[in-house]
């Protein structure tokens, strides 16, 4: 199969010239500023000192609270709603995993678009409202909104997850500690929950990196002056023409996102490896060895 | 007890699908009324289909986003397989930096992987585009391609192959009849998550094409200021293909199964 | 019998560690060749070089004369049976087995024909529509024998085939393969750590170890005529003891002189001496050769294993003739039971 080593050219090239490059670019853009002729850039850090900006500490700052907020609330629905799915039979559960990704499908502006139109003043709800005699709420351009459509987005990002963990998991560790005598509700804090952290980190990721770097979300939602990390960087680049300035904040952005990413990766594996040894995985196996050599000796 | 705990699930779950059905039903059903209203239905109508097969841009648009993802998903599933294939076989550093690598578009948030293709773009001095945006497109399915086909590739006994060269077939006929076939899953798999991820994409086609370029997602975001009812009768068409698809791709599989093990059972009996 | 395939000093190195130390084979048509040797003594790899699918360091592969060292896999007129198959999985049993003949675009008709042929060959007459998945080892084993013989290979190539069968089954499929071989006519190369496999079937073995060839022999050859103490100590069990060649037909150990058969090492020479426990004989005190006390016994079915301590060392016996723990005993053998062999390096 060696003759197969020399495919692996076309893609290095392709990597380096749209991956690596366009990402050391913006490296380049942000730490240079324009220099006095048009053609000379200077090195500098200004584009990193212009954080300090109370603007752009609080566009962090509620980017960081939403994407908590929303995978709080993901995860707060999705867990149960998994666990649950992960009770019914089996060919439910396939129908009913299906259903949940099949929303994932459809673009994700005509999703939002659809809510743009039942969040407004004179959307759906608000009918509703009327028509049963209440007054008129305003939901639209407020964090109300844009938080509604990144749960709907995200849920089943959650959902997912911790799904796949909770079936993956042996049915008779729950039996056994039953059997050793803990209640249901012990069980699933001892034995259920701890084995489907995985999954929950998963889900976890797959909400809240996307979430605090949300673009159309909370511009179509949130409207034109409501402001998070991502729309920031689309103005930079827009609307002030600031590509170092927004190169910095992208920089940063991506650090801390792979950062991040990178962590939690560590601490699935962890989780992952402790929940095989429970599982009986690595155990057996050099049990079966053990066995194995006896016979033949 | 034990059904009283069934009603909860029975009703969680449910009122979970409807908040995730709730918007694609209102969008459905709206795109029939006959008013220009999202709230009151006035009564059935197609006139928003038909404004929609009046509308060019949004023709032009379905065009350019099923074009788009059609040739995405082609240059990516070829290139992502190749290299997953060439992967297993590579030396173990230069494996490693690529799956690294590799990895960075799926890790990066998107809006720093579009801004990072805008400036590089602009840099080379080529003009924002059809082109721009399917080499793009190209850049960032190609990871998925390859996160899904190489696991399968990794699984496989590397003595199929030897067997196959060893049964008399060349490099290129034993990647045909034996490699492929084994890990089609993973290459059908991850060609499916490539076409939707092009055709889904906003952020990244957003910032890097122009010339009045648009896909759907661009096309709907320069309306959303405005109501427009035929973006409801696109959506409705888009989520009636899908649910098409779906049924086609799970019932025949299903047939054939069921044909297949007739006959295998036949066979035994 | 005329020579086939000769390997002419192979060498193998991965990474800078050595795993065949220059290599010289000839391997005959028609012949069943056995490489037996512990895991990671090369066996396997000097198999894939004959195959293609390694090339050697240094060192020639000649097949018919000509230097084939080369060519791909592809080009050989070798078949392999792989360890574990290898069969193609989404292929049913008629397709694996047609594979190479399809690759070499042959008529629908003779394939079919062959494929059928061959498949009486290994007695799975009826199991061509069958998925691989609903065989069991033994019917995969033999699909997978099926599919390299269907192409009428020189010579067949054997990696381990029966490693992943149970005890019962693997002797039967020795039986069968040692038949097949003769049926068709053809020479096997077979790869086997099991020292009781090579011997059963074979024409030569071929004793590796270390990247290097022990012995190469007859099976009677092999297990009589040991030719160092590695070979002597994986074929069969063995007391080796240290002694020294007096003369023709005389060598000491253990304090005493014993008429042998073996002539020609050096007067005085040190050497390693094999006596196969079931050569040794326990008798009465004064009739034998060695005084001892019985210190255990083990029943093993057929045989008795009896551990006799002399003043000198332990003497491991297998016989049919039951014996007391603590009972003084002498122990007999007859002068060809001694096999005098070369000194070397302590396994």
């Amino acid at each position: 199969m060696k003759q197969y080593k020399k495919l692996v050219s076309p893609y290095c090239f392709w990597l380096f010239v749209l991956t690596i490059v366009p990402m050391l670019l913006i490296a380049f853009y942000a730490f240079t500023a324009k220099g006095t002729e048009i053609t000379t850039f200077r090195f500098t850090l200004d584009n990193f000192f212009r954080f300090i900006d109370p603007i752009f500490l609080s566009v962090l700052m509620r980017s960081f609270v939403l994407g908590i907020l929303t995978t709080v609330i993901c995860l707060l629905i999705g867990y149960p709603i998994a666990y649950m799915i992960s009770k019914c039979q089996e060919r439910t559960q396939t129908l009913l995993i299906l259903l949940i990704t099949i929303p994932t499908w459809i673009n994700l502006l005509m999703r939002t678009y659809a809510w743009m139109s039942i969040l407004s003043n004179n959307g759906l709800i608000n009918h509703a409202l009327q028509a049963l005699g209440f007054a008129k709420m305003h939901m639209m351009y407020t964090d109300f909104s844009v938080v509604i459509g990144m749960v709907y987005n995200f849920l089943p990002f959650m959902i997912l997850p911790i799904h796949t963990s909770l079936t993956n998991m042996d049915k008779s560790l729950t039996e056994a500690s039953m059997d050793l005598g803990a209640s249901r509700v012990q069980t699933f804090f001892k034995i259920t929950f701890r084995l489907s952290l995985s999954g929950v980190l998963t889900g976890v990721t797959m909400v809240f990196l996307p979430a605090i770097s949300a673009f159309v979300i909370p511009k179509m939602l949130g409207g034109g002056q409501y402001s998070l990390i991502g729309n920031f960087i689309e103005q930079q680049f827009i609307t002030v023409g600031n590509w170092h300035f927004g190169s910095a904040v992208s920089l940063v952005l991506a650090v801390i996102v792979i950062a991040l990413m990178a962590l939690i990766y560590k601490a699935e594996k962890r989780t992952n490896m402790s929940n095989e040894d429970e599982e009986g995985g690595s155990r057996r196996n050099g049990k079966r060895k053990k066995i194995r050599k006896s016979t033949l000796h | 007890m034990v059904k009283e705990r069934k009603y909860v699930k029975v009703l969680c779950i449910s009122l979970c699908l409807a908040f995730l059905y709730f918007p694609l039903i209102v969008m459905a059903f709206f795109s029939f009324n006959s008013a220009k209203s999202l709230s009151n239905f006035k009564g059935f109508s197609l006139r928003w289909y038909e404004s929609l097969f009046g509308n060019l841009q949004l023709l032009d648009a379905v065009v350019v986003s099923v074009s788009i993802a059609i040739l995405a998903t082609v240059i990516s599933t070829i290139l992502g397989t190749m290299t997953a294939i060439a992967l297993t076989k590579s030396k173990k550093v230069i494996r490693t930096t690529i799956l690294q690598v590799n990895n960075l578009p799926i890790m990066n948030p998107e809006i720093v992987t579009a801004i990072s293709l805008m400036i590089f773009f602009s840099v080379i001095n080529i003009d924002k585009g059809y082109m721009t945006m399917l080499l793009a497109h190209i850049a960032f399915c190609t990871p998925y391609v390859i996160t899904n086909v190489y696991p399968k590739v990794k699984q496989l006994d590397p003595n199929l192959a030897d067997a196959a060269m060893d049964l008399g077939a060349t490099p290129f006929q034993t990647l045909m009849k034996v490699i492929l076939p084994q890990i089609k899953p993973g290459i059908v798999a991850g060609a499916l998550l490539a076409f939707t991820m092009s055709f889904d994409d906003f952020v990244i086609s957003y910032f890097v094409s122009g010339n009045g370029v648009e896909n759907i997602s661009i096309v709907i975001y320069n309306m959303s200021k405005r109501m427009n009812p035929s973006i409801y009768a696109l959506s409705t068409i888009v989520l009636i293909v899908i649910l098409l698809v779906l049924l086609i791709g799970t019932f025949i599989p299903y047939l054939i199964v069921k044909k297949k093990g007739a006959s295998i059972n036949e066979a035994s009996s | 019998m005329k020579k086939l395939i000769e390997l002419d000093n192979l060498t193998k190195e991965y990474n800078g560690q050595v795993v065949l130390k220059g290599i010289h084979l000839d391997i005959h048509e028609n012949e069943f060749m056995t490489l037996l040797g512990p895991s990671g003594c090369g066996k396997t790899t000097t198999l894939r070089i004959v195959a293609g699918f390694e090339e050697a360091s240094s060192g020639e592969v000649l097949f018919d004369g000509i230097d084939i060292s080369t060519l791909p896999p592809y080009k050989r007129e070798v078949n392999t049976v792989f360890q574990k198959y290898a069969l193609f999985p989404h292929m049913n049993v008629f397709d694996n087995i047609a594979f190479g003949l399809k690759i070499k675009k042959m008529e629908k008709d003779v394939i079919e024909q062959k494929v059928l042929r061959i498949l009486s060959l290994v007695g799975l007459e009826g199991f061509e529509k069958r998925n691989i998945s609903q065989l069991s080892g033994g019917q995969q084993q033999r699909v997978a024998i099926a599919r390299a013989l269907v192409n009428e290979p020189k010579v067949l190539l054997l990696d381990e085939p029966l490693g992943a069968l149970d005890l019962k089954l693997r002797k039967t499929m020795q039986i069968e393969l040692k038949n097949i071989q003769k049926e068709v006519g053809i020479t096997f190369v077979y790869v086997t750590h099991d020292q009781e496999e090579a011997l059963t079937m074979s024409d030569t073995i071929v004793v590796m170890n270390d990247g290097a060839i022990q012995q190469i022999g007859t099976p009677t050859d092999i297990y009589n005529e040991p030719e160092n103490r590695f070979v002597a100590q994986f074929i069969g069990e063995s007391n080796i003891v240290e002694g020294i060649f007096v003369k023709d037909f005389l060598v000491e150990f253990d304090g005493q002189q014993f008429v042998c058969v073996d002539k020609g090492f050096d007067e005085g020479q040190e050497v390693d001496i094999v006596l196969r426990p079931e050569d040794l004989d326990i008798v009465e005190v004064g009739q034998g050769k060695i005084e001892g006390v019985v210190s255990s016994i083990i029943f093993k079915g057929v045989h008795y294993e009896i551990m006799v301590e002399t003043s000198e060392r332990m003497y491991k016996v297998h016989t049919t003739d039951m014996s007391e723990i603590g009972k003084k005993v002498n122990l007999d053998f007859w002068p060809e039971d001694i096999h005098v062999m070369e000194k070397m390096g302590t396994y």
